[in-house]
């Protein structure tokens, strides 16, 4: 058993020194290369995306969406605000600038009239009272004021009559009528 | 670095350091070179599982764990990529002669050396599969019995059978 034993150590020496003398082959040099590189990109944290990649591709598009913003922003805006050239007839009155060429021109109407109305809602209570002021400007005094009235009710004007004796009456609520002038 | 350890130097390229791979390659690249190109008799197979089996090292570099002994970790990766390329291509085929070249000798005793171990060569490819790869682990990979037992899975007494009748196979191609 030990013989034995003995003899397989001396066959497994033979061996290991007969496998010893053979050539160290080694890897040819670009393999070496080509491992030792993947096992470096392996490794390696993958490039982090700029923010600005591309640089000068995000700056022309950044500032071809800025103008394009911009036109439609103007474009939009044109008609609310127009220019005095364009739209002659938003401009303001003025006689002298009112050339017939420029009232060829087609205006925006529609906002024309939303920018128009509140002038002639402020001028339409002052322009309605008129005749009422006529009837109530009292003449030069109470006398003639009532004679004035006495007039109209000679020429059928009762009405109207009666209408400058209310206010004759609430101007001068003291003042005594005449008999012929009492309701 | 190059002090430490085989196990040390793989976690810490686990961790993303590269230059302990490269440490670890230095180590390892001649026997693992040989360990494919004295199974397959061919070189450019040899390669191309050499370079594989780093790959699948460098893949799994994540999962090793320090306390693993990394020499037979790395050749049971070895083996098993092996045996998936016997399992999908063929045999071993015979080796050139002109394969390993020695240098340096005088051409006659360069010549009897190497038709010695051209035989020698010849007798390991001839070898059963696993007597082969049992003993290219043990005197190319410097496994133990136990290393060898864990890469091929097998018992450790059948590590030991396959390692003695394989052995006698070639101190017969080595006798005068």
């Amino acid at each position: 058993m030990s013989q034995d034993h003995t003899e397989q150590q001396k066959d497994a020496a033979r061996v290991r020194d007969a496998y010893a003398e053979l050539a160290q082959t080694e890897p040819p040099d670009l393999l070496d290369q080509a491992i030792l590189n993947r096992a470096r990109q392996a490794v390696e944290k993958p490039p982090s995306r700029r923010p600005w990649g591309f640089g000068w591709v995000h700056a022309l598009s950044t500032l071809g969406l800025l103008v394009l913003s911009l036109g439609i922003f103007h474009q939009l805006r044109e008609p609310a605000i127009p220019a005095a050239t364009d739209y002659p007839g938003l401009m303001m009155p003025r006689a002298a600038d009112a050339a017939p060429e420029q009232e060829a021109v087609p205006s925006p109407a529609p906002m024309r009239a939303y920018r128009s109305a509140p002038e002639t809602l402020e001028i339409v209570p002052e322009a309605a009272p008129e005749p009422r002021m006529k009837l109530s400007q009292p003449p030069a005094g109470p006398d003639a004021w009532l004679a004035q009235i006495r007039s109209l009710r000679e020429t059928g004007q009762d009405a109207r009559a009666a209408a400058e004796l209310a206010a004759f009456r609430a101007a001068y609520p003291d003042y005594a009528l005449p008999e012929d002038l009492q309701p | 670095m190059s002090d430490s350890s085989d196990e040390a130097l793989m976690q810490r390229y686990g961790q993303g350091d590269a230059d302990a791979f490269t440490v670890l390659y230095e180590r390892y690249r001649g026997p693992l070179y040989r360990y494919f190109l004295r199974q397959l008799g061919d070189p450019v197979q040899a390669n191309d599982l050499y370079q594989g089996c780093w790959e699948k090292v460098i893949g799994a570099r994540q999962r090793f764990r320090e306390k693993t002994p990394f020499r037979a970790w790395l050749f049971r990766i070895a083996h098993n990529h092996l045996v998936d390329f016997f399992r999908a291509h063929r045999k071993p085929q015979t080796l050139p002669d002109a394969l390993e070249d020695e240098q340096g000798k005088a051409p006659e005793a360069q010549l009897e050396d190497e038709q010695r171990q051209a035989r020698f060569r010849q007798a390991l490819l001839a070898l059963p599969e696993e007597q082969r790869d049992a003993l290219l682990l043990q005197l190319e990979a410097g496994l133990s019995l136990e290393h060898i037992a864990q890469v091929t899975g097998v018992g450790r007494e059948t590590v030991k059978s396959r390692l003695r009748y394989g052995t006698r196979k070639l101190k017969q191609e080595l006798a005068p």
